[in-house]
C-alpha cells in the first residue's frame, strides 16, 4: 500500500490528538457522572418522602402525651 | 448498600492513576510514537462498553424472565451508558484513526460492526420512548436488547472474522509489558465507573418506573365538543 492511503504506514501528528481525546472523554464521562448523580439523588429524595410520608397503609401515629 | 459512590470514586481515582502513568511515565508506543497513547483511554472504553452492554443483556433475560420493573430498569441504564461509552469509542478511534491510517473513518469491519452497535443500542432507548404501555415495553425492549446484543461478539471478533486496519486484540501478547499495567489500571477503572454511572442511572429510572405504575388511570377523555361547524 503506498505510504499516504489508508494505513499506508506513515504517521502524522501526535501529542494534539491525544490531548483532544482525553480532553473529551473525560469531559463527557464527567458530565454524565454529574447528570447520573444528580438524577439519583433526586430519586432517593423522592423514595424517602414517600417512605417517611403518612398513607392509608401507614397513618400517622396519635400523640399519646 | 449503594455501591455506586465508592465504584465511582475508585473508578475515577484509578483512571487518574492509570492515565498519568500512560500520559508522561510508560513509553512512546515503538510505532506511532506519543500517539499511541490513546491506547489508556480508547482500549479501556471498549472493554467496558461490551461488557456493560453485557449486562443489559442479562438483564433483558432477567425482565423476560421475572417481569420485574428493577431487570426492567437495569435493561434501559445498562443500554445508556453502553451507547455513551460505544460513541465515544467511535469519537476516540477516529482521532486515532486520522494520524495512523490517514482518515477519520473508513469500512473497515471493526469500525462498522461498532457503528451499528450504537445505532441498535440507541433504537432499543427510543422504543422505550415511544412506547407507553410499561408491560409492553418491558416486553419489545427487553426482545429489541437481545437481538441488539448479537452484534457484541461480531464487534469483538470482527478483527479475527476479517482483513481488517484494527490493531490484534490488546493483551500481554500484544502489548509490550511497559505498557499493560497502566492499560489494565484504565481498564479496571473505567470499568468500575462505568458500573458505578449505571448503577446511579438503574437507581433513578427504577424510581421514574415505580411511580408510572403507582400513577392513578386516568379516565376517559369526553367525546370533544361538536361546535356545529364554526
Amino acid at each position: 500500500m503506498e505510504p499516504g492511503a489508508v494505513g499506508g504506514g506513515m504517521i502524522y501528528g501526535g501529542w494534539e490528538y491525544v490531548w483532544v481525546v482525553y480532553g473529551v472523554s473525560w469531559a463527557v464521562l464527567g458530565f454524565y457522572t454529574v447528570i447520573a448523580l444528580v438524577f439519583r439523588g433526586r430519586a432517593l429524595a423522592a423514595e424517602s418522602s414517600l417512605v417517611s410520608s403518612p398513607s392509608a397503609e401507614n397513618p400517622p401515629q396519635e400523640s399519646t402525651s | 448498600m449503594k455501591w455506586e459512590l465508592p465504584l465511582i470514586g475508585l473508578g475515577a481515582i484509578l483512571l487518574t492513576i492509570a492515565h498519568v502513568w500512560g500520559l508522561f511515565i510508560a513509553p512512546p508506543e515503538a510505532m506511532m510514537g506519543d500517539v499511541g497513547r490513546i491506547l489508556y483511554v480508547h482500549v479501556p472504553t471498549a472493554w467496558a462498553a461490551l461488557v456493560i452492554l453485557t449486562v443489559s443483556f442479562i438483564a433483558a433475560i432477567g425482565a423476560l424472565w421475572t417481569s420485574s420493573y428493577s431487570w426492567d430498569a437495569a435493561v434501559e441504564a445498562f443500554a445508556e451508558v453502553g451507547v455513551i461509552l460505544t460513541a465515544l469509542l467511535l469519537f476516540q478511534g477516529s482521532l486515532w484513526a486520522k494520524p495512523t491510517w490517514g482518515v477519520f473513518w473508513t469500512w473497515d469491519p471493526r469500525l462498522t460492526t461498532s457503528a451499528v452497535l450504537v445505532v441498535l443500542f440507541l433504537g432499543v432507548l427510543v422504543l422505550r420512548r415511544i412506547v407507553d404501555n410499561p408491560e409492553k415495553r418491558m416486553t419489545v425492549s427487553a426482545v429489541a436488547t437481545i437481538i441488539a446484543y448479537v452484534d457484541v461478539p461480531i464487534v469483538y471478533f470482527a478483527i479475527k472474522w476479517w482483513r481488517t486496519l484494527h490493531q490484534p486484540f490488546s493483551s500481554p501478547d500484544t502489548v509490550d509489558s511497559a505498557m499493560v499495567s497502566p492499560l489494565r489500571v484504565a481498564a479496571f477503572g473505567m470499568l468500575f465507573l462505568a458500573i458505578g454511572i449505571a448503577i446511579a442511572r438503574w437507581r433513578s429510572i427504577r424510581a421514574r418506573l415505580h411511580a408510572e405504575s403507582d400513577a392513578p388511570e386516568l379516565p376517559d377523555l369526553p367525546a370533544p365538543l361538536d361546535l356545529g361547524g364554526i
